[in-house]
Formats: C-alpha cells, sequence, structure tokens
C-alpha cells in the first residue's frame, strides 16, 4: 500500500473538556469510545477542521468558528482553566508538526495558527455526522450560506461532497466496496435537481422515504463513487450506528475495514457495543493494513483523560462495557435471587 | 463410558484423549473442573449453573447471598474465573504437565436467562483477562457459553442438566 500522510498525533490542552490529553493514531481505524459529553465529537471536530483549512487554503479561526458553529473560540477554553490560559490543539501530520492556539485578549479571543504551517497541504477530509444529511440536501448548501441555522459546517460540508460530479480521476481502489454497497442498497443511486434518488428494480425512490440505515450506506456510496472517499483520504464518522439496523452493522463496519486497506484513514465516535465488537472479529481478519485502535475518552476531575488500546478486550476504561456488567449483575440477581428479594 | 457431573450438569466426556477433574487433584491454588484432552488442544472447562434447582441446598438459604456477590461481575471474572485459569496454569507448571497443545478455556455457565449479548460481553470481558500466549507458548482462546451451546460445540462430549 502507498504511504500516505495521516494524522499521527495530537495533544490536546486546556481544550473544551481536555486538560491535557495525547493521542497516537493509526492509520487505520481509530475508534472513540467514552460516555456523553467527554469530547470524542470535539476530537474529531478539531481535526476536521484543521484538515478542512489546510485542504482549501482557507483561514483555520474561520474553519474552527464554523465547525464549531461559535464565533467566540474562547468558548473552546476548557471553562476549568485559570484566565489569561491559552488551549492549544496541536499533532503532527506526515511527520510535519502543527499547532494551533486559542487564547483571551481583552475585546475577543483569538487564534493564532502560527504554528499550522502553510506548506502543510491536506487532502480534503470527509465528515459524516450523526444526522444523516443524504435525505436532506436539496438547497441545503445554499440556505446554510444565505441563513443562520443550526447546523454546523460539517453539515454543509457532506452535502456539498455528496452532490458533487464525479472526480475525473478516481482510482478505484475499494476492493469492489462500490458493488457491495450497491448489493447492500439493491439499486442505484442518481441525483437530479439535488435530491438523490433510490433506483431499485420497484420504482425510483426519493431518498428522504428511503430508510435512514440505507441512508447511510447510500452517503458511503456516493462518496466511493465521485472521488472523495479514495486512497489518501480521511474519513471522520460520528457516531455511525445512529438510526442504523444492528443487522446493517457488520456491513457498516466491513465497508471501513475496507476503506482502511485501500488507504483511508478513518476516525469514528461510537457508543455501540454491536460496532466495537463487529471492528474487534472484523479486523483480527484483515490484518495490518486496517490496524484498529480504540480509545477510552474517560471523565475526571481533571478533565478527560484519554486511554489507548490495540485489542478491544484491553480497552479500560469501557463505560459501554461496564453498561454490560451492570446489566450481567442484574441478570445474576434475577436468576438467582428471589422475588422481591433480588 | 467417562461420565462426569458438576453443578447439575452431567458430561459424557467418553470420546475424549483423557478427561480429570483437575480441582480434586490441585488443592494447592484455585483451578478449573475438567481439564478435557483432544488430539489437538485442551478444553479447560469451568462450569457454573445458576439453575436454582441446581444450587446446592444451603446456598438457597442463607449463603444464597454470599454465593450471589462471589458471582457478581468483577469479583467473578477479574477474580474467580480468571484465578482459576491462572491456578490452573501454575499447578500444572508446579508439577511438570506443561501442555504443548492449545488451550480453550471454556467457561459454562447455565441460567434461565442468560443471552447472546451478555455472553459475548462475557467472553470480551474474559479475553481481557486471560493471558492469551500462555507462558508455554501455546495458543489461548476463551468463550463462555451455555449448555445448549456447549452441546452445539462440543458434541462429543454432550451434557444434560440433571433433574
Amino acid at each position: 500500500m502507498t504511504d500516505f500522510p495521516f494524522h499521527q498525533r495530537l495533544r490536546l490542552t486546556n481544550f473544551t473538556v481536555f486538560d491535557d490529553a495525547e493521542f497516537t493514531f493509526t492509520r487505520g481505524i481509530n475508534v472513540f469510545v467514552g460516555e456523553n459529553g467527554t469530547g470524542k465529537t470535539h476530537v474529531l471536530k478539531a481535526l476536521y477542521a484543521l484538515q478542512f483549512s489546510r485542504s482549501r487554503d482557507r483561514k483555520l479561526e474561520e474553519a474552527m468558528q464554523s465547525v464549531f458553529q461559535s464565533k467566540d473560540l474562547g468558548l473552546l477554553i476548557r471553562d476549568a482553566a485559570p484566565q489569561g490560559v491559552v488551549a492549544e490543539v496541536g499533532g503532527e501530520w506526515h511527520k510535519m508538526d502543527w499547532v494551533f492556539v486559542i487564547q483571551h485578549s481583552d475585546k475577543n479571543h483569538n487564534l493564532g495558527d502560527k504554528g499550522v504551517s502553510r506548506r502543510i497541504k491536506m487532502p480534503r477530509p470527509v465528515f459524516i455526522p450523526a444526522i444523516d444529511m443524504m435525505g436532506h440536501t436539496r438547497r441545503f448548501v445554499s440556505t446554510f450560506d444565505e441563513y443562520e441555522i443550526d447546523f454546523d459546517q460539517t453539515h454543509r460540508d457532506i452535502v456539498s461532497l455528496l452532490l458533487s460530479p464525479e472526480k475525473r480521476r478516481t482510482e478505484n481502489n475499494s476492493g469492489g466496496l462500490s458493488e457491495t454497497l450497491m448489493a447492500i442498497l439493491g439499486g442505484s443511486i442518481e441525483e437530479e435537481n439535488q435530491r438523490f434518488y433510490l433506483l431499485t428494480p420497484k420504482g425510483r425512490q426519493p431518498m428522504p422515504l428511503v430508510a435512514e440505515g440505507l441512508r447511510k450506506i447510500a452517503t458511503l456510496h456516493q462518496l466511493l463513487r465521485n472521488g472523495w472517499l479514495r486512497p489518501g483520504s480521511v474519513l471522520f464518522w460520528d457516531e455511525p450506528e445512529v438510526n442504523l439496523n444492528p443487522v446493517l452493522m457488520d456491513e457498516v463496519v466491513g465497508a471501513l475495514l475496507t476503506l482502511a486497506q485501500s488507504g483511508v484513514q478513518v476516525f469514528l465516535a461510537t457508543h455501540s457495543f454491536v460496532i466495537l465488537k463487529e471492528l474487534d472479529l472484523q479486523s483480527q481478519a484483515v490484518g495490518v493494513e486496517a490496524a484498529v485502535r480504540y480509545f477510552a475518552f474517560a471523565r475526571t476531575k481533571d478533565g478527560t483523560t484519554i486511554h489507548a488500546a490495540d485489542d478491544y478486550a484491553l480497552l479500560h476504561p469501557n463505560p459501554i462495557s461496564a453498561q454490560f456488567d451492570r446489566l450481567y449483575d442484574l441478570e445474576l440477581s434475577r436468576a438467582i435471587g428471589t422475588r422481591g428479594q433480588g | 463410558m467417562r461420565i462426569e457431573r458438576e453443578s447439575g450438569i452431567e458430561f459424557d466426556f467418553s470420546n475424549a484423549v483423557s478427561c480429570s477433574k483437575h480441582d480434586a487433584v490441585n488443592h494447592v491454588w484455585p483451578g478449573v473442573d475438567f481439564l478435557v484432552e483432544e488430539p489437538a488442544r485442551w478444553i479447560w472447562l469451568e462450569v457454573k449453573n445458576w439453575e436454582p434447582a441446581a444450587l446446592p441446598p444451603r446456598r438457597r438459604g442463607g449463603q444464597r447471598w454470599s454465593f450471589l456477590s462471589k458471582m457478581k461481575s468483577n469479583a467473578f471474572f477479574a477474580g474467580e474465573l480468571r484465578a482459576k485459569f491462572i491456578g490452573t496454569s501454575a499447578f500444572l507448571a508446579l508439577t511438570d504437565q506443561h501442555p504443548v497443545k492449545d488451550i480453550v478455556y471454556i467457561i459454562l455457565l447455565e441460567s434461565p436467562r442468560f443471552d447472546s449479548a451478555l455472553k459475548l460481553h462475557a467472553t470480551t470481558r474474559m479475553r481481557g483477562l486471560i493471558p492469551r500466549s500462555g507462558p508455554w507458548f501455546v495458543r489461548v482462546e476463551v468463550a463462555v457459553v451455555d449448555l445448549g451451546d456447549w452441546n452445539s460445540l462440543f458434541s462429543g462430549y454432550p451434557a444434560t442438566a440433571l433433574p
């Protein structure tokens, strides 16, 4: 496999819920696990904003504002940080360090991106938000650009990518993934007047009427087809399990592993035991190209701390596992305890 | 015929290369219930039956709660089940019986309501607690199953719940 650039490290200091957290990523699939409010989506968005600005030659400050939906970037400085303390987000991309700083000033909050070298050019990232957008494409971009609406830049960008024409030179290196996804959909996708339709032997169904789980499959298929998911891409996916029936989760995880094998670096945040277990089981059959690394986000009095493991069974603390422990204990009590005493 | 009973379940190990009731000989450390030898691997079997009828009479009364607390997730997985594996390994090392075949550690949990999700979780949990390369460089796998799974996966050693 070609040695594509990828996000290698990330360090967050006084940023949102993080006091001081460090990540070392795999070029394969990076999985974020943690309770609500532990900062998983913040990490996805910080990396996305950085990469988006470096792919489009846009100001990082603007990218951060639009991705985090906040004109005041000072809100991203950790609440517990003393006044005057700066927040830092830094990392490594293809052996090049970058860092940006959010600091208080008298009148507003400034974001200094002097450390984000203009030399670093990154491919345009793909962010699939938890809310499905495949069924809401018509006039979305123009509405977003014209009006203040409660969607962030990631929603606009995914719609924009879905609607974009096919790239002229798209390396078809997805190992038959498009065909697999089409088979799951039971048909193909077409777009007309900014709306997608699913074409099946039964007819032409507008995408808003297609089951939301299938729309996620359609999203992946369209991004593959128009070339935004290709070797060297970076995919951020927030909670792929939302509205996805567990019977489709093995297909989604299989698709992610196929993408990772082809050279796509993947970041995903999940609360789903089924997604995690599918990754655990399927990745063993795939090999090192699609290595999976799990990151546990744990809330402590010093902010969220990060624990990484390459084996899901060794991930600790694991809130999903803790919930199953609790269910196990309840089941044990029900099985052994007597009525009224369990 | 090699018939063994444990926790209200009867096993027929006649088809095994050998079978020993390990906790009957290992009084030094906690140990698994059975060591079952197959041509290509060992099955280390630990049996826990939660069916009320299978519980010893003393545990249906006042001691039930101590039994219950022993079986709670943390004490049971990280304590007892792990300790039984380590204790068995240590005993075999001490008595110079190093396994040269792969080991599959089977925890048979029979409960009226132990469902697939909990079995899957318990297996995953145990995988994180057991040293899977082992001290003898043999492969170690672990699985938590119920009686139905056992009879399906190990049909050569049929097991039945005693009335």
